[in-house]
């Protein structure tokens, strides 16, 4: 009846796969959970005089139902390991055939012992017991020698007391004969199987798989339903049968919740690196077992009963190894932990310090292979065909998501199982410090590249300014025998010459004199540029360097027909500045104001305080910029638009701006289209920075 | 100006130096026509040892020149005994005032720019020695 309930929930879903089957509102473990304790009611209330349907029907059949729901569970949710489940589904078969058997017996009248159905109640253990020891090694894939000790350590304690207990009253109690007494040892020596082999699961971290609980829960309800049997037999306890076979059936229904819960899969599934370090609560489970021979003989000599020296000392025996070991185990952690760490460190610190990438790999191998205990650690190229296996370990080397290397280690699968995680540090660390050498490198290398680039507009600078001085005195000299042999001529000292004849070498002779004040122009401006215009400072009275300037200049505002004023107010300070740049100044704007001011027009220099600056001011009558021009005015080869008919190179406002600026000064201008200009240049007291103490008194000159 | 060559003897002895021919011909073209009897060196070798010989009056020397440029050739006739008084007039095409103060601190006693002008070179030859 219950096969057909399952039937039915399997065939709802056997066409779906296994994530639907996840997603299914009644899930159906819950299902089968709930089903089978109904049935197991049933079970527990049906009238004697129904024996074949209880005993054969329900009973036996529930058995099976859960084999069935076993194998329906690695149907669908399909672990990656399927051997424990189908073992167990093999020894819970086994002992539903002796059940059948029994029952038959019973029918029959029959009680032999040890019959047919003994024999595959008893088969049933190692069958079942070997299930569970596969999904614990296949569960832990590193070899954990703590949690195999502890768990022999539970099961020794559990094999004393059933020694104790169980086994020894039985073999008491039975009809003498070998098989008698095998068979009664049997069924205790297969419940400690099966504990030992739970408890190596248990003492792994598979408690926290739901799929482990059910499973559990399911162990022990069967186990505890065979010891309640058991004491029943020896008189211990009285407990009804019906009881016991009630246990008996919950634990099947148990089973095949933990098949059919979605977590079953997990069970067998690897897990790497588990927690190393027990817990307190197994802490105290191994702690409490460990104690349990004392517990033993405490008990039995309270009871003025044997103690059973044999046992109880060989039990001692079996957990003081296991103490040992489990200690010893513990050290060598220790010692091998202590030994990774201070040999991690010691990596680390000598990959910071490390510059170039060979070495690099080479410390990677050798601590590698330290680590291995001097087996084989090397770095293979990336193509390299090398895979990972049991005693292989492999890790790619990758900087910036480009597979660089491979780093190989071998040894025994335990050691490549322990070292593993350490391996992966070693690779990671390699990669960083890889990535760290080639940034360190681009930057030297971009820092080379751009010195020498320096390095080189430093030498063509150089070169420029060769060629400017270069250039300037070639210029210089043929000019020079140009000017000198015109003036010869213009003076007569060659003959006589016509008006005619005069006036144009007296032209010639004017152009080249601006042929040489505009090579000057182009000079100043290049050392300008190249930061070297040296300055020769003294005290300078800027009303002197002004009216010299004025005077200089006068010949060509006469020439021009423009009138020339100077006006200069209170009495000035000196300034500390290079009397020979403020002259050319000056002398810059004077010509620029009678060149662009017609005939008629005036230009005034004025001379002047203004706070803490010394204003010196050049107005003029002339064509004036426009105002949208005014900006532009001090950019080098600019050319007002007014002034586009007056000779000029462009040169000459850039220039004041210029020498105006290396002595800390400003420049202005204000102008008016048509009307005139007028630019002001505030030049800050004292002057020059590095200005000494005035030794003598203010001298203005008169 | 003309009859000062009818003495020559009397006539002040002015060393001029240039690399440059025309150059060279200017100078002692306008020196000449002012009375002066004028020594004419290419270069700064040849002008040193026409110093040393001839012990002249007076030195207009280029800076710029092949073999011992004006500077250096300065500093050697003031090492000289025969001409470490004469007067020295240095033709500098550089116009950096540091080529000026170098000038005065190998030892000249002015210095004209080039371009210069005939009658200026004149005029200051003519203060020079009239100082004397």
């Amino acid at each position: 009846m219950i096969a057909t309930d399952m039937a039915t929930v399997s065939g709802a879903s056997l066409d779906s796969d296994s994530a639907a089957v996840a997603e299914r509102r009644i899930k159906p473990h819950w299902a089968a959970l709930a089903m089978g304790l109904a049935v197991c009611g049933v079970y527990l209330v049906l009238p004697e005089r129904f024996f074949v349907l209880r005993e054969v029907f329900l009973y036996v059949g529930l058995e099976l139902a859960a084999a069935v729901g076993i194998v329906l569970g690695v149907r669908w949710y399909r672990p990656s390991f399927r051997a424990p489940w189908l073992l167990i589904a093999a020894g819970w078969t086994l002992w539903a055939v002796g059940d059948l058997l029994w029952a038959v017996y019973e029918l029959r009248d029959m009680d032999p012992f040890p019959s047919a159905a003994d024999a595959f109640y008893v088969a049933g253990y190692p069958v079942m017991a070997t299930g569970i020891a596969l999904a614990a090694r296949r569960r832990f894939a590193e070899r954990d020698r703590g949690a195999l000790l502890d768990s022999v350590v539970l099961t020794t304690a559990v094999a004393l007391l059933v020694w104790v207990y169980l086994i020894v009253p039985l073999r008491a109690d039975a009809d003498p004969g070998i098989w008698t007494e095998v068979f009664t040892a049997a069924y205790p020596l297969g419940d400690v199987l099966l504990l030992g082999a739970l408890a190596r699961l248990l003492v792994g971290d598979a408690w926290r798989v739901p799929a482990f609980r059910w499973l559990t829960a399911a162990f022990a309800s069967t186990l505890l339903a065979d010891i309640v049997f058991m004491l029943d037999e020896l008189g211990y306890v009285s407990v009804d049968d019906r009881f016991t076979n009630t246990l008996f059936l919950v634990g099947s229904v148990l089973l095949a919740t933990a098949a059919l819960s979605p977590s079953m899969r997990l069970l067998t599934e690897r897990v790497y690196s588990p927690a190393r370090t027990p817990g307190l609560a197994r802490l105290i489970l191994v702690a409490s077992a460990a104690l349990l021979p004392l517990a033993v003989v405490v008990v039995q000599l309270h009871r003025e009963e044997p103690i059973y020296l044999p046992a109880t000392v060989a039990a001692g025996a079996i957990l003081f190894g296991c103490a040992l070991a489990r200690w010893s185990g513990l050290l060598t952690d220790q010692r091998r932990t202590t030994h990774r760490e201070s040999m991690l460190r010691a990596y680390a610190s000598h990959l910071l310090v490390t510059s170039g990438e060979p070495e690099l790999l080479k410390i990677a191998e050798n601590t590698a292979a330290a680590l291995v205990r001097g087996r084989s650690a090397r770095i293979v190229p990336a193509d390299d065909p090398v895979t990972a296996g049991p005693r292989r370990f492999v890790c790619d080397i990758v900087v910036r998501g480009e597979l660089e290397a491979k780093l190989v280690v071998e040894g025994t699968a335990a050691e490549i199982d322990r070292l593993a995680a350490t391996l992966t540090a070693i690779t990671t660390q390699l990669d960083l410090a890889l990535d760290r050498v080639r940034l360190l490198t681009a930057e030297r290398e971009a820092a080379t590249a751009l010195s020498e680039q320096n390095e080189r507009l430093r030498e063509l600078d150089r070169m420029k300014d060769q060629f400017v001085s270069t250039v300037s005195h070639e210029l210089r000299t043929p000019l020079t025998s140009m000017i000198g042999y015109l003036e010869l001529t213009l003076d007569g000292e060659a003959g006589e010459l016509t008006d005619e004849q005069r006036q144009f070498l007296g032209i010639v002779s004017r152009n080249c004199t601006r042929l040489n004040r505009l090579i000057d122009d182009i000079l100043f401006v290049a050392r300008v540029d190249a930061g070297r215009l040296s300055l020769d400072p003294s005290w300078v009275s800027v009303v002197e360097v002004a009216w010299t300037a004025v005077e200089s200049a006068q010949a060509a505002a006469d020439r021009s027909g423009v009138e020339l004023h100077f006006s200069s107010e209170g009495e000035l300070t000196q300034l500390w500045a290079d009397p020979t740049r403020l002259a050319q100044m000056l002398d810059n704007l004077i010509t620029n104001a009678i060149k662009f001011t017609p005939q008629g027009g005036a230009v005034t220099v004025g001379a002047g305080q203004a706070g803490d600056s010394l204003r010196l001011t050049v107005s003029d009558t002339g064509v004036g910029v426009p105002a949208e021009e005014i900006d532009h005015l001090f950019e080098r080869f600019f050319r007002a638009s007014t002034g586009a008919t007056i000779r000029g190179t462009g040169l000459g406002l850039s220039i004041v701006k210029s020498i105006a600026d290396v002595h800390g000064g400003s420049i202005s201008v204000s102008s008016e289209a048509g009307a005139g200009t007028t630019f002001t240049i505030d030049l800050p007291l004292p002057g020059l920075s590095g200005a000494p103490t005035r030794s003598e008194p203010t001298e203005v000159a008169t | 100006m003309n009859d000062a060559q009818a003495v020559p003897r009397e006539q002040p002895v002015i060393l001029a130096a240039d690399d440059d021919e025309d150059i060279l011909a200017l100078v002692a073209f306008r020196l000449e026509r002012s009375g002066y009897t004028v020594l004419q060196a290419r270069d700064g070798q040849e002008a040193f040892e026409l110093a040393r010989s001839e012990k002249p009056d007076l030195a207009v020397l280029d800076v710029m020149m092949p073999k011992l440029d004006g500077f250096e050739l300065t500093r050697r006739l003031r090492a000289e005994e025969a001409t470490s008084r004469m007067p020295i007039i240095l033709l500098t095409a550089r116009a950096q005032d540091t080529d000026v103060a170098q000038g005065f601190d190998a030892g000249a006693d002015d210095y004209l720019r080039k371009p210069f002008s005939p009658q200026e070179l004149r005029t200051r030859v003519q203060a020079i020695l009239g100082r004397r």
